[in-house]
């Protein structure tokens, strides 16, 4: 059986990932494919959207929806639904309950959308929360100030919403210990079921970066980083929330089961435009570009699949470069790499094939490797960069 | 042609002061060159020449010359114009072409003024007994103050202000005033042809197929095709292929006689075989004694060069003796270092030298290298009374083995604008100069006369007093003597391992300072570890400055790629790949740039 599913690849089912490129403003950290809403490029931004989930749908069960970007909800209501109807009705037919997730900002999240996205099925919202202290919000160019994330998530809740989750970030310019710890506090008196805490990167082309290479922000210490991961770990473990995942943090059992599928590197589809889809050993991601898949999608002549002309990387792994690969996803997991998971997924045991990672980071510290799976120790996850290369 | 139709000369002047567009000028004036032919700047033929503005290789042409004047009998005239390496390093290339000359014209840039090199060629010629036509270039630009500057000539090197030529090599205005100066003001050659073959060897070139061709200065008698040839300094013999003259083009002749400048190929095969200031004479017949002056070419900087990411030593050696077959002056030999692995110790005239050939290396044979720190030879007395030299740091022996270390002097002429004298004394103070004297070109600029220690000018000296000088500063040098100095070797140690590729020979009372300066360059380069890495730096086995690199506390990427699970591992692979091309030493991974931060001279 194990054997099977290592080689299905149309087996099972698959997450399905949309990507709504548009934002009121761009985030100075953001290196998602994000740009400011074109009202006019709408309507066929929603047919395409459309058209591309009814030609690529793999006609295999839906196992997780995650509507980002972007910014879902800077759509206005019927566009939305425009958008959401195609995959809420098939989960619907299906009959099956799965986690349909959506993201969105505190600012531009209303009642009315709240409940519009309930009514299409969404279970999960996600909120940009990143900070509760003003300045920090400054300066990672957020527009909402800390009072709408508690009203956020307490119109999520009148809506009906049992799973949410806040997005926070740490090693923001001018940030201390203390600020953060505050800010995880705040978090964890609203109460989420999910906490995504991440460690901020200055990506290639991002304003933030610029604004670091000019000497107009000044990094955050990388001990004082070191430190706040940890705290990170031990504030929110000490509140009921456990991290299952090196940023990801939740209670009562609710893991980001979209996420779990990405971490264990199984199949999902991917829609939209720089959306990436892993479907059959190959990864694909589609070009960065609105306007072109406008064209494409919406177009007089929409094709029958995906367009080669909208491909902007496709990769299909060997089995061995494969199963590496899921192995350094799934030591992002506290589950570790489990090894009965792993072998029936790639087909390799993992003691043999990774066995002098092994044993060189165990020895180090940085490693368990007992209880039929492979882990990050709590030193080794703050090391994981270097564990994980290892593994490739 | 009879030898008192014949003059030999060569242009002498400062970087930048117009000598190959002079030379160009003179081509075309005589009709050497047709103008529609005329590249610019035919004489410097080199890219990497052209692009440093700088003549590598001295080159040539035999001119032709109509003389209509009076004052020696007209006629035509035979030029042999012999041009000169233009740069500091090549004082002994310089004067074997000046040692081929009767005469040089001495050309200075008519906003300009005197310069260092100016001086350091002037004197030179003076010392060869050469006559001297003043040139002031440059005449028709708005900033010209010839007269000023033929002033500054006269006082400074006696030459009178009225017999100064004023030209502009640009446009052409002056040089058939100047064409006829030469005839009339330069002695034409000295020379008996009947008496044995004496004839000098000024420059050597590679001809890709025919070998090297000597240029060549004959004193005493013909030289011709097909005759037996001995070249008396290296003690070799040779059959004369082919001799002849450049017009500029290579033209075959019968033979030279006693004054003529030309060329030889006697079937070298490479240029290692021929040393430039050799005497040529017939094998059978030869003269009495070679030419003075001659020496083999002297190495005066050394450094090491190993390959690169991306580069093999096999590459790097192909590439290095693909470069050695051109330039006699440059030498290499394997070495190895532990952090480094094998690569080649190489020797060059200078730090110019230094530079042209790494960047010919880089540009012509595509090769990655990591360059260690220049360093000059050193001598060392044995107890034994023995001299040995070396030429690396790594080879100096700890100090009970030796009584005495020597290093090399130079003296060097400084020329700066006078409100610059107090900040380059203190620079010359820094580097341990002594000064010589003072002399005043005109009320505002000065010629510094100082003694350094050649260590102490090899790298970043330059850069200092042009930036001192706001690019006024020249210099130029030239080697004295040996002296000895209380120099020690500083090492410097990662994690408790020496790491030799980064060691220096400094003088004592400076260790201390360089010491800390290179672990401070050293602990920005290297990235933290697993573990806490002291660096230290050493004399013997006394740490004179320490460092710590911190242990790495966090390497995690803690954000959501999503889907782009590529993404993420790319990152990954590319971090990992980046250390593949560290050097691992002990258990620390350095990167390639931090033994070239130690050539970075950084703040003092």
């Amino acid at each position: 059986m194990a054997q099977a599913k290592a080689n299905a690849g149309s087996g099972g089912g698959v997450g399905w990932y949309v990507h709504l490129p548009f934002c009121t403003t761009k985030c100075g950290y953001c290196d998602f494919y994000s740009l400011p809403t074109q009202e006019d490029w709408i309507p066929d931004l929603v047919k395409a959207v459309r058209r591309e989930m009814e030609v690529r749908d793999p006609g295999r069960a839906i196992r997780t929806v995650f509507v980002g970007g972007g910014t879902p909800t800077v759509l206005p209501a019927d566009a939305l639904r425009a958008v959401l109807e195609p995959i809420s009705e098939r989960v619907k037919k299906a009959g099956v309950e799965i986690e349909f997730t959506c993201e969105a900002n505190p600012s531009t999240a209303d009642e009315l959308k709240l409940e519009l996205l309930r009514e299409m099925g969404v279970n999960r919202v996600s909120f940009g929360a990143q900070s509760f202290d003003l300045g920090e919000l400054a300066v990672l160019q957020r527009l909402h100030d800390p009072s709408h994330i508690a009203e956020a998530v307490s119109l999520a809740r009148a809506a009906g919403f049992e799973n949410v989750n806040l997005d926070l970030i740490f090693g923001v310019p001018g940030q201390t210990m203390k600020s953060w710890r505050n800010s995880l506090r705040r978090a964890i008196e609203l109460g989420p079921d999910h906490v995504s805490c991440y460690g901020l990167m200055y990506e290639e082309g991002t304003a933030l970066t610029k604004q670091r290479r000019m000497g107009l922000v000044r990094p955050c210490d990388e001990d004082v980083e070191a430190e706040m991961f940890e705290a990170t770990i031990s504030d929110l473990g000490a509140a009921g929330y456990e991290q299952y995942e090196i940023s990801n943090f939740a209670r009562g059992g609710r893991r980001c089961e979209h996420n779990l599928i990405y971490w264990r590197n199984e199949e999902y589809l991917g829609v939209g435009p720089s959306a990436v889809s892993y479907l059959g050993g190959v990864r694909q991601k589609t070009k960065a570009d609105v306007k072109a898949y406008i064209e494409t999608w919406a177009g007089a002549e929409a094709p029958g699949t995906l367009a080669a002309t909208l491909v902007f990387e496709s990769e299909e792994l060997g089995r061995e470069a494969r199963a590496r690969e899921t192995a350094v996803q799934m030591l992002r997991l506290n589950d570790g790499i489990e090894l009965g998971r792993f072998t029936a997924q790639t087909g390799y045991e993992a003691r043999e094939l990774f066995g002098a990672a092994i044993e060189k980071n165990a020895a180090a510290g940085l490693l368990s490797n007992g209880g039929g799976a492979i882990r990050l120790t709590r030193a080794g996850q703050l090391l994981a960069n270097r564990v994980m290369e290892d593994f490739l | 042609m009879d030898i008192s139709r014949i003059r030999n000369f060569s242009i002498i002047a400062h970087i930048d002061h117009g000598k190959s567009t002079l030379a160009d000028r003179l081509l075309e004036t005589c009709g050497a060159v047709e103008k529609r032919d005329m590249r610019a700047q035919y004489l410097d033929d080199m890219e990497l020449e052209r692009e440093m503005g700088i003549t590598i290789k001295a080159n040539r042409a035999t001119l032709r010359h109509e003389y209509k004047g009076t004052r020696v009998p007209a006629g035509e005239y035979m030029l042999n114009l012999i041009d000169t390496p233009g740069h500091v390093d090549f004082h002994y290339e310089v004067s074997r072409a000046l040692a081929a000359c009767e005469g040089v014209l001495l050309l200075v840039d008519a906003s300009q003024g005197i310069e260092a090199q100016t001086l350091a060629n002037a004197y030179k010629a003076v010392e060869a007994g050469l006559a001297i036509i003043p040139v002031i270039n440059k005449i028709d630009l708005p900033a010209a103050r010839p007269h000023d500057i033929a002033e500054e000539l006269e006082n400074t090197l006696s030459l009178p202000a009225e017999e100064a030529i004023f030209v502009s090599a640009k446009s052409g205005m002056g040089v058939p005033e100047l064409l006829d100066a030469i005839v009339e003001r330069l002695p034409p050659p000295k020379g008996d042809s009947t008496k044995p073959l004496k004839a000098l060897i000024y420059d050597a070139k590679v001809d890709p197929h025919r070998g090297v061709i000597c240029h060549i200065r004959v004193f005493d008698g013909l030289i011709a095709r097909n005759d037996k040839v001995q070249l008396m300094g290296v003690g070799r013999e040779y059959h004369a292929t082919d001799v002849g003259k450049f017009f500029p083009k290579i033209t075959s002749l019968e033979n030279l006689t006693a004054g003529d400048v030309g060329y030889m190929f006697a079937g070298i095969k490479t240029i290692h075989d021929v040393n430039i200031g050799d005497t040529v004479t017939h094998a059978s017949n030869p003269c009495d004694a070679a030419l003075p002056g001659y020496h083999p070419p002297q190495q005066m900087v050394f450094c090491d060069f190993f390959p690169g990411p991306g580069t093999t030593s096999i590459q790097l050696r192909e590439a290095l003796e693909k470069l050695w077959l051109n330039d006699s002056s440059f030498g290499f030999e394997p070495t190895s270092s532990a952090a480094l692995g094998t690569g080649f110790r190489c020797g060059f005239l200078g730090l110019l030298h230094m530079k042209i050939i790494q960047e010919r290396l880089e540009r012509e044979s595509a090769v990655d290298l990591v360059q260690t720190a220049p360093t000059v030879p050193y001598e060392l007395l044995l107890p034994n009374n023995k001299v040995i030299k070396i030429e690396s740091p790594a080879d100096m022996p700890s100090p009970d083995k030796f009584l005495e270390i020597r290093e090399p002097m130079i003296r060097a002429e400084i020329v700066v604008p006078a409100r610059s004298i107090g900040a380059l004394m203190q620079l010359a103070d820094e580097r341990r100069g002594t000064h010589k004297k003072t002399d005043y070109l005109s009320t505002d600029r000065v010629v510094l006369t100082y003694e350094f220690p050649m260590g102490e000018v090899i790298y970043d000296f330059y850069d200092r007093l042009k930036s001192l000088t706001s690019g006024y500063g020249t210099m130029n040098y030239e080697l004295t003597n040996y002296k000895a100095g209380d120099l020690v070797k500083l090492d410097i140690l990662v994690n408790a391992t020496p790491v030799d590729a980064l060691s220096v020979i400094v003088h004592r009372d400076k260790a201390e300072i360089r010491g800390r300066r290179l672990i401070t360059r050293l602990r920005k380069e290297i990235s933290r570890h697993q573990f806490e890495i002291p660096l230290q730096a050493a004399v013997g086995s006394k740490v004179i400055a320490r460092e710590t690199i911190k242990a790495v506390r966090k390497d995690v990427t803690a954000k959501c790629y999503g889907g782009d699970v590529s993404r993420k591992r790319k990152l990954l692979e590319k971090q990992k790949e980046g250390k593949k091309r560290m050097k691992q030493v002990g258990n620390v991974t350095i990167p390639q740039e931090a033994f070239m931060s130690v050539l970075d001279p950084g703040d003092e």
